[in-house]
């Protein structure tokens, strides 16, 4: 009998420290991707066709069908979805001008890939493609660099993508608004009032907090290809840096989907005298177990 | 010597699971269970009006029947931590429609939009936006009134979507709703009515709180056509509420987080009404 009054001792004692000690070791999930919400959008299911959700919403379960697509069409907004359920995603979610016309961003984004830089316009006229929107925190300043526009003739420059010990901060220190990739610049002028194709919509960001996450669909968060030059002379618009996705559950039962966070191409150059865009640059993605 | 064995075990496991449920991500968000270490002292409004804004960490803090806190600078917030009572019998205002409170002149963050000033002679100005980092816009204004007399818009309530976000995440300097825009000059150098102040935020994250008073934190009027030709003010956005408490012993209290009203014409000719802003919101969150 005082064996199995030991017995149980210790494995109480050891139930109760084995937690407590990970916690001591502060490898706990930041509160930001821990959050499951409270529920109280109930459920949610999309499970044909295409249906519109921005902004973040707390429901209790979250389902995209197969063959169906959540598409976010406003501008400059994240999709963030907490539940305390499951969110399972067979079919797609769009965070980006490339799939069902998603919104995308058309300013600074804040962690994904920079925009690329316009194209140059005719040569020998102050007609430069515009440098493509960085990234920028809180403040304004910048975290990864928007390509440069090209000069008289030049073609734009790539926009950076996010790198490790840049997207690292908001994976620990949260946001209140993420916003993703910037856009692209736009391509400079032929001299003679005509200017050069848009700049791509960067991609915003797609964030899931879930109790469990099963995933095999696609998420597009991508960055849109610059404009084409519209006429001669003029420079093509540089493409929208890539958005960012992250996951963050307690289990996972399948994470096996596609993601693209890719930046957008530069718009192409089929007119006479065009200099092209530069590409956007790359987002991340990020998967997270919930501790 | 065998109760004591079992006693405490049990005791221990609970103490176990309770770290798990922690682990299980249902936590409340940091920055709405953070209670502070109280080192600002007690804080007590008995009567007559008490000026108090920013953030404060207090041990206690009160604000009897009768009595009114008021923020009266224009762009901060009302936050109190506290690990103790947080009393609200009396009335805390963010708002220029109590005891001439500041409310928000500029852009909010999380509150309604400023709605759109009226025309006059030349066309109004639109409501601010609320906007998050970077100035990106979050809560759309108002449009502005054309000229020769077009009315102000109404602007956008803030969506359960946008409020979330400020939920989860928290910020760092919450400001509330925004201004309205200013009504459209005579062309001669009279301008419109001026946009109603947004309302600002206030923020308890408190042990207890007991919440039977009133808490305003709304948009401002616009202001009326001046003159004629002249186009009226819209009316600013609401702010908002937030209540975090690990326990709450009374929660009836009112609150007042809606836009205000768009300025009106007085009969002036040539004038847009201004357009109405947007609403703000409350939230109750009990700590987990």
């Amino acid at each position: 009998m005082k064996r199995t009054f030991l017995f149980f001792l210790l494995a109480a004692v050891a139930v109760a420290l084995c937690p407590q000690g990970a916690t001591a070791q502060t490898t706990v999930t930041p509160g930001w991707l821990a959050w499951l919400g409270d529920g109280s959008e109930n459920t949610y299911s999309c499970t044909s066709g295409t249906c519109v959700l921005g902004g973040e919403h707390w429901f209790s379960s979250f389902t995209v069908a197969s063959g169906a697509t959540v598409v976010n069409t406003t501008v400059n907004s994240p999709i963030i979805i907490r539940s305390t359920g499951a969110c399972t995603v067979h079919g797609t979610i769009s965070s980006s001008v490339n799939t069902a016309r998603g919104g995308g961003m058309n300013f600074n984004g804040d962690f994904g890939g920079a925009g690329g830089g316009g194209g140059g316009g005719a040569v020998g006229a102050l007609v430069e493609g515009a440098n493509g929107f960085t990234t920028v925190g809180i403040g304004g300043l910048p975290i990864s660099n928007g390509g440069l526009g090209g000069g008289a003739g030049a073609p734009g420059g790539p926009g950076n993508s996010v790198d490790t010990g840049q997207y690292h901060q908001i994976l620990s220190g949260g946001t209140f608004w993420p916003v993703g990739g910037s856009a692209g610049g736009q391509g400079g002028c032929n001299g003679h009032g005509k200017c050069g194709g848009n700049g791509g919509l960067g991609g915003s960001p797609v964030i899931l907090i879930c109790s469990s996450i099963n995933f095999t669909g696609t998420i597009d968060a991508s960055g849109g290809p610059g404009a084409p030059a519209p006429v001669n002379y003029s420079g093509s618009g540089g493409g929208g840096g890539g958005g960012y996705v992250i996951f963050s559950a307690l289990n996972y039962v399948a994470n096996t989907g596609a993601i693209n966070v890719s930046g957008g191409a530069a718009g192409s150059c089929t007119t006479t005298g065009c200099a092209a865009g530069g590409v956007g640059g790359s987002g991340f993605t990020y998967t997270q177990t919930i501790q | 010597m065998k109760r004591v064995i079992i006693i405490l075990s049990l005791l221990i496991v609970v103490s176990g699971l309770s770290v798990i449920a922690h682990a299980q991500g249902t936590v409340t968000p940091a920055w709405l269970s953070f209670v502070a270490d109280g080192a600002a002292g007690s804080f007590s409004c008995t009567s007559g009006i008490c000026h108090l804004g920013d953030e404060r960490w207090f041990t206690s803090f009160n604000v009897s029947a009768g009595a009114t806190v008021v923020a009266t600078a224009n762009n901060g917030p009302t936050i109190i931590r506290s690990p103790g009572t947080c009393t609200v019998d009396g009335t805390i205002s963010q708002s220029v429609n109590t005891a001439n409170g500041g409310g928000v002149l500029n852009e909010g963050d999380f509150g309604g939009g400023g709605g759109g000033g009226g025309g006059g002679t030349l066309a109004g100005r639109g409501g601010e936006l609320s906007v998050g980092p970077g100035g990106l816009p979050v809560v759309s204004s108002g449009a502005k009134g054309a000229a020769n007399g077009g009315p102000g818009g109404n602007a956008q309530s803030t969506a359960t979507g946008q409020l979330h976000e400020l939920l989860s995440g928290g910020a760092f300097w919450p400001i509330g709703g925004a201004t309205g825009g200013v009504g459209g000059g005579n062309g001669s150098g009279t301008a419109g009515g001026q946009g109603g102040n947004g309302g600002g935020a206030v923020i308890l994250v408190c042990n207890t709180i007991n919440f039977t008073g009133t808490i305003d934190a709304s948009g401002g009027a616009g202001s009326p056509a001046p003159a004629p030709n002249t186009g009226a003010g819209g009316g600013g956005g609401g702010g908002y509420v937030i209540l975090s408490a690990i326990n709450f012993t009374a929660k009836t209290g009112t609150i007042n987080v809606s836009g205000g009203a768009g300025g009106s014409c007085n009969s002036q000719p040539t004038c847009g009404p201004g357009g109405a802003g947007g609403n703000g919101w409350s939230y109750f969150q009990t700590i987990q």
